[in-house]
């Protein structure tokens, strides 16, 4: 009983990390012990059923009332202005972290056949990946949301909700696989992170439409859409086998992963080019 | 009346109803929560991120502010903190009772809650 009230009010405590410090300052040590009141009364009346049933009501509120304190002291504006910062160093992790991938399956495939601890290092890279995408993906779409046209718009939007579609398959796969290992491979959650990866793609075609019609990049207009064209590049290798011309049978997920690593690596330093070229624009006016 | 009191009406029902709360006595966080509860017979419930968000926007409007007085320190936490209603508090409560009580008045004069 004393282990689920104390680990309740711990985890209570962790959540309120997701207010502003002021805030926290402020309030967060009378929230805790307002908590620990409500706590101690639902468990006197109902027992550890009355504890648990206070928390989905709970989180709902402590959410909500976190992004509205955030909110009213600037910070999801600043948070915005910081992505938007962020989005040419991310896009180009996100570059280095796929090339990175790339050159572990190309090692792999040429020397170390069979070790399977070897193939993790490998997809660890890609799949940690998706942390940063999805931030570079929202700093992408604050930095031409005002200038893109509808059609580009669209398209930013698809990819921010591919990227946010696989970050949260991923870790529903981690999660059910930690809590369930016997219920077996999840099906439904890789068929969602494909669907997902998908979108950001298909998003970038949409988006790189938009760019090289209305070229809003200072150069290589055409990457957005190369970006997004990799996923014919590379996926149909991956559903309808590798083409007689290429070499070997593991040309497939390196040229995956080496083509579009190399684009998110040019996109991103477009990106910061973009941006030094936007300071200076503001820095002379 | 006063333009500053005029200002902040009508209050959200989650404010009016804390203040309400506050109308017979300094409560600290969780006894609010409690008699907005009761007084509404269960029909608004107060959550702690929300109580705390509007007791930030009651404090800086000068509607509420910290007490001191502890109803009984022996059988009191001291790290809690209570809150009561400021003079202007009370004068912004009264009017947006006043407000709510004309329209109860129109209520009952077009018999709206004699027809259900």
């Amino acid at each position: 009983m004393r282990a689920v009230l104390g680990f309740s009010e711990r985890l209570y405590s962790l959540l309120l990390y997701l207010y502003p410090r002021r805030f926290r300052a402020a309030y967060g040590q009378q929230m805790r012990q307002t908590f620990r009141d409500a706590c101690g009364v639902a468990h006197r009346r109902s027992g550890v059923g009355g504890v648990l049933a206070l928390w989905p009501p709970t989180l709902l509120d402590l959410f909500r009332s976190a992004l509205e304190e955030r909110a009213q002291q600037g910070e999801i504006r600043m948070f915005k202005a910081r992505l938007m910062t962020m989005a040419g160093p991310l896009t180009v992790l996100v570059g280095a972290l796929w090339l990175l991938a790339a050159l572990g399956d190309f090692v792999f495939r040429i020397g170390l056949q069979g070790n399977e601890a070897f193939l993790g290092l490998i997809t660890l890279p890609f799949f940690l990946s998706f942390i940063p995408l999805l931030f570079a993906l929202l700093g992408i779409r604050r930095h031409f949301h005002p200038i893109a046209g509808g059609l580009g718009r669209l398209g930013l939007l698809v990819s921010v909700a591919g990227g946010a579609g696989v970050l949260v398959s991923v870790l529903i796969n981690i999660l059910l696989s930690g809590l369930v290992p016997e219920a077996g491979p999840h099906l439904w959650v890789n068929y969602t992170a494909v669907f997902s990866i998908i979108s950001i793609r298909v998003g970038f075609i949409l988006f790189g439409l938009d760019v090289s019609r209305n070229r809003l990049l200072p150069r290589w207009n055409w990457l957005p859409m190369l970006l997004g064209l990799t996923v014919l590049l590379s996926l149909p290798l991956e559903w309808f086998g590798v083409p007689a011309f290429l070499p070997t049978q593991w040309a497939s997920p390196f040229l995956h992963f080496a083509i579009s690593g190399v684009c998110w690596l040019l996109f991103g330093l477009t990106l910061l080019g973009r941006g030094r070229t936007a300071q200076a624009t503001a820095a002379s006016a | 009346m006063d333009e500053k009191v005029q200002k902040l009406l009508p209050l959200t029902p989650t404010v009016f109803h804390l203040m309400l709360a506050l109308a017979d006595g300094e409560k600290h966080g969780y006894g609010m929560m409690r008699a907005v509860e009761v007084e509404t017979q269960g029909q608004m419930q107060i959550r702690i991120g929300s109580l705390y968000g509007s007791v930030r926007r009651m404090m800086e409007a000068g509607l509420i502010e910290e007490t001191h007085e502890r109803p009984d320190p022996d059988l009191d936490d001291e790290r809690r903190r209570y809150y009561g209603l400021t003079p202007f508090g009370r004068q912004v409560l009264t009017a947006e009772a006043a407000r709510i009580a004309q329209a109860m008045a129109v209520i009952q004069g077009k018999k709206i809650l004699g027809e259900v």
